[in-house]
């Protein structure tokens, strides 16, 4: 790159803090989310030094930050970057570093460090992040020589977006930042222990999965977040359009397949479809691609499945056989693999049977929720969202519980990249920050939160961040008052019994379980004066007519937008598959 | 096949060793045998338990011990013993660890190991003809006189050697498979032990035995593909 020469030839001294911000600029970083403090104050004076390359967004609590370069990643494919003090900086981010760790995000979080002569010593905002983070990053630098810097970027940069994604930490002592050097650009990496030289599928794997294929009779794709970080969303496509096989998605996966083509059997797992479970379980063939056979899909892993052959192509050696044996593995890329397959597979001979079966299971049972009900169901309001953003680039975040799965089952996603999930570790108060990033990465889009109202709670001081920083996230607040996941749990297998699952005062009625209608008596807190306290437009709303004008007006609205949405907080995520059990076991009502 | 099968000791034992490596490189069983009975599967995820030597080269960089036994802790496996030290390379040192677990389980702590960017390979040692040796300092009471030279005996029919002498006692350093030292550990206990230390076992495979069966490639430690590729070119 120019400016690498540039710095040499000058022969400029650059300190640390400057040589970090170019090594993220020269690496096409374009955003980064970043809180400053006592440790980290060399990098944020480097970052205004260059600011017309990079943009700098506060957030307003370094997990918010974390969340935000998330969004920015998962709506992006491109490396997140959050910047944190040391101490209680780095520990804030810790949250969103295991939350990349188990969605496989390239996420790097820099952390500033106290000096090196004190590391060690308990000084003021220490903490070993690095000892820390070692088991929630892919990799981790504690980074005590300036001369390392622009070798341990180059490697952050190669480790975090290669072979199977996922969070590098880079912790940087105040004196590195403030020493100062002429930095060597082109370094070599130092990485003897990885190697990602594409894995050679062998054509006998790929000839060995065509012919399952063409001999299997009830065959299912079951595709997950693999798929859409390899940007194999296409090649599944023609995949599925070669051979007409069904396909059920995760959480991870959804969008990789467009929801109204007649053979999508949408969500799968715990809280998916009647159809993509029962096709699952009666399947001779299941292709998986991209996925790690996660509980929440599984339930009972001796039962899942018990019928079928397994092909299972992965990146990550460590997945396959980790939870379910496969008949066919294979260590690759999804795409590559699928292009390989692409290239010579034929339709199965004799599925039109099993496809009819999947579209009538799919037909007799599909999503729903009461259309009848007297008010706002939440099921209602995503669904109105969804009619009303199908023609507009949307991009959908989401918090963690009721809502996330109901947004999962009833909002429609097309494209991958669109529906933005803590899925893997399930972290409440994810859907606004990453809405942030996903809007700041994508101006033009349309960005919203579906969140409840614990999740919402849990960041909601980002609104603060999307007011100052001119992010205009919406959110789709669905205000149920409760903790509406544990609760459902309470209800259907603790004999109802709240414990600490109501978000109301205590000396409510409902915080004991004993409420008497469908909505509480009482609403805590006030959204629409917090909203508007942070200088965003919002609105509460709880009859069904008000709906559609609401959702207009929000959508209309030129800034951030809280639509607090008062629901009821009896509905239960359904269908069901209680963990741990099997698809003998689902819970329909 | 059969024997692995039937029902076999729970304790180690190198041939049930050998006949599981050897279905293991048969590999996935090809299509014809998918349609009936998975006995991949069934192999895999069966309970056998034992014990493993894996051999890691890694980076010689700080934190990297601290890395890999907290994977190992938090995943839950198994490790019997550890040793590290440096190796002919200054920029790489060697661990060993001796693993417990069924076939699975060992499946999972090479790949897992494998995983760690500062890991640059590793070797299932026992899979493989090799030599083994536990190092052991023990400080047995032996007043001088019959005892003392008794113990000396003992010493020396186990090649150990006396390498402290004090009025009462003595330090002996011996060294050898781990069956060889415990033998030796139960023949003292009567003389009265006061002190034993330990290294970890440190495993090396035999010259001649370096082409079977191993993958010089770490990355390609799948234990899938090279096994099917195998099984193919068979």
């Amino acid at each position: 790159m120019a400016s690498d020469t540039r710095h040499v030839t000058d022969a400029q001294l650059m300190s640390g803090a400057d040589i970090l911000v170019q090594a993220l600029i020269n690496h096409g970083v374009k955003i980064v989310f970043a809180y400053p403090g006592g440790a980290s104050m060399p990098l944020h004076q480097a970052l205004t030094r260059f600011s017309g390359q990079l943009r700098t967004i506060l957030p307003r609590h370094e997990q918010g930050g974390g969340f935000a370069a998330q969004g920015l990643s998962r709506s992006t494919g491109e490396v997140g970057v959050c910047v944190a003090t040391s101490g209680p900086g780095a520990t804030n981010l810790v949250t969103a570093i295991a939350d990349a760790k188990l969605d496989s995000i390239p996420l790097i979080a820099i952390t500033g460090q106290v000096k090196t002569p004190v590391i060690g010593s308990d000084a003021f905002q220490e903490t070993p992040i690095v000892e820390v983070c070692r088991g929630i990053t892919k990799h981790h630098y504690l980074v005590t020589d300036i001369h390392d810097l622009t070798r341990v970027m180059k490697e952050a940069f190669h480790i975090a977006t290669t072979g199977r994604p996922g969070p590098i930490l880079v912790d940087i002592p105040k004196d590195v930042q403030e020493s100062k050097i002429i930095p060597q650009w082109d370094v070599e990496m130092n990485l003897p222990g990885y190697s990602v030289k594409e894995r050679r599928t062998s054509l006998a794997q790929i000839k060995q999965v065509a012919a399952a294929i063409k001999l299997s009779r009830r065959p299912i794709i079951y595709a997950g977040g693999g798929v859409i970080s390899a940007g194999a969303s296409q090649q599944l496509r023609e995949l599925i359009h070669k051979t007409g096989i069904p396909v059920a998605m995760t959480v991870m996966g959804l969008g990789a397949f467009p929801y109204n083509d007649p053979l999508s059997m949408d969500m799968l797992g715990m809280h998916g479809s009647v159809y993509a479970n029962y096709a699952i379980n009666k399947a001779d063939l299941i292709l998986a691609l991209g996925v790690r056979f996660d509980d929440r899909v599984t339930g009972k892993l001796e039962e899942f499945a018990k019928h079928a052959k397994i092909v299972h192509i992965d990146i990550d050696p460590s997945e396959i056989n980790k939870n379910k044996a496969a008949h066919i593995p294979i260590v690759s890329d999804v795409k590559p693999a699928l292009e390989r397959l692409n290239a010579i597979v034929q339709a199965p001979e004799e599925i039109s049977d099993w496809v009819e079966q999947c579209q009538r299971w799919k037909a007799d049972e599909p999503f729903h929720y009461d259309t009848d009900f007297d008010g706002i169901l939440p099921q209602h309001a995503i669904d109105a969202l969804s009619r009303m953003t199908q023609n507009r680039h949307t991009i959908v975040t989401v918090g963690v519980g009721q809502h996330q799965m109901w947004t999962a089952q009833f909002f429609k996603f097309h494209s991958p990249r669109t529906f933005l999930s803590s899925s893997g570790l399930g972290t409440m108060g994810f859907g606004l920050p990453a809405a942030m990033g996903a809007q700041a990465a994508h101006p033009d889009a349309l960005v919203v939160d579906i969140d409840g109202d614990g999740s919402f709670q849990m960041n909601i001081q980002e609104l603060a961040t999307c007011y100052c920083e001119r992010i205009p996230v919406k959110v789709l607040l669905l205000n149920n008052q409760h903790l509406g996941m544990v609760m459902q749990w309470e209800d259907r297998f603790m004999e109802g019994n709240r414990a600490h699952t109501y978000l109301g005062p205590i000396n409510h009625a409902e915080a004991k379980g004993q409420g008497s209608s469908a909505f509480v008596s009482e609403r805590y807190p006030d959204f629409i004066s917090i909203a508007k306290g942070f200088g965003c437009g919002a609105a509460t709303i709880h009859k069904k007519e008000d709906l559609t004008p609401a959702i207009d007006e929000m959508l209309s609205y030129d800034g951030p937008y809280v639509l607090d949405v008062q629901v009821p907080y009896q509905e239960h995520v359904l269908p069901m598959i209680p963990s741990g059990m099997t698809v003998e076991d689902l819970i329909k009502e | 096949m059969t024997t692995f099968c039937g029902g076999v000791a729970y304790h180690f034992n190198s041939e049930i060793v050998w006949i599981l490596r050897e279905v293991r490189s048969v590999g996935p069983p090809p299509l014809v045998a998918l349609q009936n009975e998975s006995y991949h599967a069934s192999l895999l995820f069966s309970g056998y338990l034992m014990r493993h030597i894996l051999s890691a080269v890694v980076q010689n960089v700080p934190g990297v011990l601290a890395h890999i036994s907290g994977m190992l802790a938090s995943r839950g496996y198994n490790i019997d013993s550890l040793a590290v030290g440096k190796t002919e390379n200054p920029d790489l040192s060697r661990m060993t660890f001796v693993v417990m677990g069924n076939q699975r389980v060992l499946e999972q702590v090479r790949k897992q190991l494998e995983k760690i960017v500062t890991v640059v390979k590793v070797l299932d040692v026992s899979g493989q003809d090799h030599v083994e040796r536990d190092l052991m300092l023990i400080k047995v009471k032996a007043a001088p006189g019959g005892k003392r030279s008794e113990i000396v005996e003992l010493a020396d029919i186990f090649r150990g050697r006396v390498v402290d002498v004090a009025s009462q006692e003595l330090m002996i350093e011996i060294s050898g498979q781990e069956h060889k030292i415990e033998a030796f550990i139960d023949l003292v206990r009567p003389y009265g032990i006061l002190e034993l230390v330990r290294t970890g076992r440190i495993a090396m495979v035999r010259s001649d035995a370096l082409t079977s069966g191993q993958s010089p490639d770490p990355q390609n430690h799948d234990g899938t593909i090279s096994e099917i590729e195998a099984a193919e070119t068979k």
